[in-house]
C-alpha cells in the first residue's frame, strides 16, 4: 500500500473521530445550556446529521462541500440561542477549523473563506469580544493551516509524482520506452493545483554529456529537430547546475520559458530541459523546484540510466548472437558448397559399381569409363577447394564451443545461477530442493569459469532432471577437506521398468575420459554436454545408487591436484 | 525426351547427367543446360521438355530463382508433376511447401544417379 492510500485512510479514520467529538461536545453543550427547542428536535437533527454525513462520507467534489455545510448547519442548530462569549461554546464553532488540517475534501477557494469567516463573524457577533480579540488568533490559525497546508501538498505531490516512476517499474510494459515516464510525469503534474496557478511543464527533454559533446537522449514528445542556440552552453555547464531560459529551438515548440538542471548520477551527466508555457510564478518557483522538481529529476535520471543499461546489455546480447548466426550461415553455406564439389567424387564411385553391371567391352561400357576418369579427375579438382573451405569454417572462430569470456567468479555467482534455475525451470522451491554445507571461505573462493557455457551444463543437468526424475531431486552444495563441489540428485521415474543397460552406458560415457569416443558414438544431449565441461575443465562424475542419480561437479578438487 | 536443366555449376554436375543417360536410358534424352531463367527465355517454352530439373541454387544473374521459376510454371498453367528439384541445401520441403508445391520430388547432392534416373522415368510413364 502506497504513501497517498495510507495517508487517505487515516484521514477518513480521523474524519469519523471528528464527527464523534462534535457529536459528544454537542451533547455536552446542550446539557450544560438551557435550549430553545424541545429535545426530540435535537434527537431529529442528530439523525439528520448523521444520514447526510454517512451519504457524504469518502465522497468528493460537491458531496465533500455538503459535509463542510452539514457540519456548520449543526453547530448553528445546537449553539441557536446561546451565549457565544462563553469559551466552551465558542470553541464549538471553530471545531471545523482544527479538522481543516485533515481535510480529505478538495477545496476551493470560497470554501476556504468561509471556513474562517462563519466561526469568526460569528464570534465576533454574537460574544462581546473586539474585532481585533477575534481577528488575531484566527489570522494565527489562517497561517499555521496555511503552512500546514503547503507541507501536506509538497508530500502529496511528491507522491503521486514518484508513483509515474513505480509505475514504470511494477507494470514493466514501458520498459524501453522512458520516454512515456516523461509524458505521464507532466500529465500528473499538469493535474495538481500547484500547476495551472504558478509553474505549467509543457515539455521535459533530457540530455546527455558525454565527451563535452550534448546528446540527445529522450524527451516526452517526439523531436525532429533541436539546437542549443547559446555557443558556450557545455563550458557553462561543467560549472553551472541551473540555468535560467536558455536559447533552444526545438521544432516548433515555444521554448521561451524553460530551466536546465544538470544532474550527476554515478559519472554520467545529465541534463534536464524544463519547458514551461508560461513565466513560472518566482516566489514560489524556488521552493517547488528544490522540493518538489530536482528529486524528480534524479529518480529520471536513474531510469534513464537503467533504461541505458538494459539497451547496452541487450545489445551486447545481439552481437553475441550475431556472430554465432553468422558461423550458423558460414556452415550452411559450407556444406551447400561441399555437396556440389563432391559430386564427382560421389559419381566416381558410383560408376566404380555401375561398371561391373555392364557389358565389357561394348560402346556404353567404354564410354562409362570414360565418364569414370573424367570424374575421378574433377574430383581431384575439387578436392583442394572442398577442404579449403572446410578450414575456412573451422577457423572462424566464433563457433558455440570457441573461446571467449572466461572470467573470475566467486563460488557464490553459482549458487545464485542454480537458484535462479530451478526456479526458472520451475522445478520446485528452490529453499525445499536445496541442501547447502558450503563454508563462508567457499562462497569466496575464486575459480575461472566461462559463465555461459556453465549456464548450459546446468540447464542440460536440470532438462534431464526434468525429463527423468520420479518426483525427488535435490541440489547439493557440499564439500569436504580437499573438495567444494555441487551435487545433483534424482530419483529414476519409472524406476522398475527402466532399461539399466541404457542408463548405465549413459553413465559410463558421462565419465567417460576419451573424448573421441564420446564424439564418435556419444548420445546427442551428451557429447556438448561433455564438451563443455571438459573445456571448463572441471572434473565431473556420474553415478547411479539403486533408483537415485547422482551428478556430481567439482570446483576444487585438491584429490586431484585442480 | 527432352530434359531442361536448370543448373549454375553445370560443369561440376554434366557428367551425372551424361552418366544418366548413358547407363539408363540409352542415350535417348536431349539434356539441355541453363544457367539462368534468361538464358532459357520465356518459361513458356518449358511446355515443350518431358522434364524440367531445376537447382534450387542458380547464379545471382539469373532472374528467376529456382523456387520463382516452379512458381511461374505453375501460375501459367504448365504441368507442375514434370519437374525435379536438384539441391545442396537442407529444409527445401518446407519451401516447396510454402509456395504450394509439395510434391515435387527432390535429389539432394551429390547427386545419386540411380535416385535420378528413377526420377525421371517415374514423370515419363
Amino acid at each position: 500500500m502506497n504513501f497517498l492510500k495510507v495517508d487517505s485512510n487515516f484521514r477518513y479514520i480521523i474524519s469519523i473521530f471528528y464527527r464523534i467529538v462534535i457529536f459528544i461536545y454537542a451533547i455536552i453543550i446542550l446539557c450544560s445550556n438551557e435550549n430553545c427547542f424541545e429535545w426530540y428536535w435535537y434527537v431529529f437533527g442528530f439523525f439528520l446529521y448523521w444520514f447526510i454525513f454517512i451519504q457524504c462520507f469518502r465522497k468528493q467534489t460537491i458531496l465533500s462541500k455538503v459535509r463542510f455545510f452539514n457540519d456548520y448547519l449543526l453547530l448553528f442548530f445546537i449553539l441557536y440561542g446561546k451565549d457565544l462569549s462563553k469559551l466552551d461554546n465558542a470553541i464549538f464553532l471553530i471545531l471545523p477549523i482544527f479538522n481543516s488540517y485533515n481535510h480529505t475534501g478538495s477545496r476551493n477557494f470560497i470554501i476556504t473563506i468561509l471556513l474562517y469567516l462563519i466561526p469568526g463573524l460569528g464570534i465576533w457577533y454574537f460574544s462581546k469580544l473586539s474585532f481585533l480579540e477575534v481577528l488575531i488568533p484566527f489570522l494565527s490559525l489562517i497561517i499555521i493551516n496555511t503552512f500546514f497546508y503547503v507541507r501536506n501538498m509538497v508530500i502529496q505531490s511528491n507522491e503521486r509524482l514518484n508513483q509515474s516512476f513505480e509505475k514504470y517499474y511494477i507494470d514493466g510494459k514501458d520498459i524501453g520506452r522512458a520516454h512515456r515516464i516523461l509524458k505521464n510525469f507532466i500529465k500528473i503534474h499538469s493535474e495538481e493545483s500547484y500547476s495551472k496557478i504558478f509553474v505549467n511543464i509543457s515539455h521535459i527533454v533530457c540530455f546527455k554529456l558525454v565527451d563535452e559533446k550534448i546528446y540527445l537522449i529522450n524527451s516526452s514528445n517526439f523531436i525532429i529537430k533541436w539546437k542549443i542556440e547559446e555557443s558556450d552552453f557545455v563550458s557553462r555547464l561543467m560549472e553551472k547546475k541551473q540555468f535560467k531560459n536558455i536559447a533552444v529551438k526545438i521544432d516548433d515548440w515555444d521554448t521561451t520559458y524553460n530551466r536546465v538542471y544538470k544532474i550527476t548520477l554515478n559519472t554520467h551527466i545529465y541534463c534536464f530541459l524544463i519547458v514551461f508555457d508560461k513565466n513560472p510564478f518566482q516566489i514560489f518557483y524556488e521552493l517547488y523546484a528544490q522540493k518538489i522538481l530536482l528529486p524528480v529529476l534524479k529518480r529520471m535520471g536513474q531510469v534513464i540510466i537503467t533504461e541505458s543499461d538494459i539497451k547496452n546489455e541487450k545489445r551486447k546480447l545481439l552481437n553475441q548472437i550475431k556472430s554465432k548466426l553468422e558461423y550458423v550461415d558460414l556452415s550452411a553455406n559450407a556444406i551447400h558448397f561441399l555437396n556440389n564439389k563432391l559430386n564427382p567424387l560421389s559419381l566416381y564411385f558410383q560408376l566404380v559399381d555401375q561398371l561391373p553391371k555392364l557389358e565389357p567391352g561394348s560402346e556404353q561400357y567404354m564410354e562409362t569409363e570414360k565418364i569414370m576418369n573424367e570424374s575421378f579427375n574433377d574430383a581431384k579438382a575439387n578436392f583442394a577447394p572442398a577442404m579449403e573451405r572446410i578450414s575456412m569454417v573451422m577457423n572462424s572462430g566464433n563457433g558455440p564451443l570457441a573461446e571467449s569470456e572466461y572470467e573470475e567468479v566467486k563460488l557464490q555467482r553459482l549458487f545464485v545461477i542454480i537458484r535462479g534455475m530451478l526456479l526458472e525451470n520451475k522445478l520446485g522451491n528452490p529453499e525445499e530442493l536445496i541442501f547447502f554445507n558450503w563454508q563462508k571461505e567457499d562462497l569466496d573462493f575464486v575459480i575461472k569459469l566461462n559463465i555461459p557455457f556453465m549456464e548450459f551444463v546446468f540447464e542440460e543437468i536440470f532438462i534431464n532432471i526434468k525429463k527423468h526424475n520420479g518426483g525427488f531431486m535435490q541440489v547439493v552444495f557440499n564439500r569436504n577437506e580437499n573438495q567444494i563441489y555441487v551435487e545433483f540428485v534424482n530419483n529414476i521415474s519409472g524406476f522398475g521398468d527402466v532399461d539399466l543397460t541404457l542408463l548405465d552406458r549413459y553413465i559410463r560415457d558421462f565419465n567417460n575420459e576419451n573424448m573421441s569416443e564420446i564424439l564418435r558414438r556419444g548420445i546427442k544431449g551428451l557429447r556438448l554436454l561433455k564438451q563443455f565441461l571438459q573445456q571448463l575443465q572441471l572434473t565431473h562424475i556420474m553415478y547411479r545408487n539403486n533408483d537415485l542419480l547422482k551428478t556430481k561437479i567439482f570446483f576444487k578438487n585438491e584429490n586431484s591436484g585442480i | 525426351m527432352k530434359i531442361a536443366v536448370f543448373e549454375n555449376e553445370i560443369g561440376i554436375i554434366m557428367r551425372s547427367f551424361e552418366a544418366i543417360n548413358l547407363i539408363f536410358f540409352n542415350k535417348e534424352i536431349e539434356f539441355k543446360y541453363y544457367d539462368t531463367s534468361q538464358r532459357f527465355g520465356d518459361l513458356n517454352g518449358l511446355v515443350e521438355y518431358d522434364v524440367v530439373i531445376v537447382d534450387i541454387d542458380l547464379s545471382l544473374n539469373s532472374k528467376f530463382t529456382g523456387y520463382q521459376i516452379i512458381q511461374e510454371m505453375n501460375s501459367r498453367g504448365q504441368d507442375i508433376s514434370k519437374i525435379i528439384v536438384i539441391t545442396g541445401h537442407h529444409n527445401v520441403k518446407e519451401r516447396l511447401l510454402e509456395i504450394g508445391t509439395p510434391d515435387v520430388p527432390i535429389i539432394s547432392k551429390p547427386i545419386n544417379i540411380k535416385n535420378l534416373a528413377e526420377a525421371i522415368r517415374k514423370i515419363v510413364k
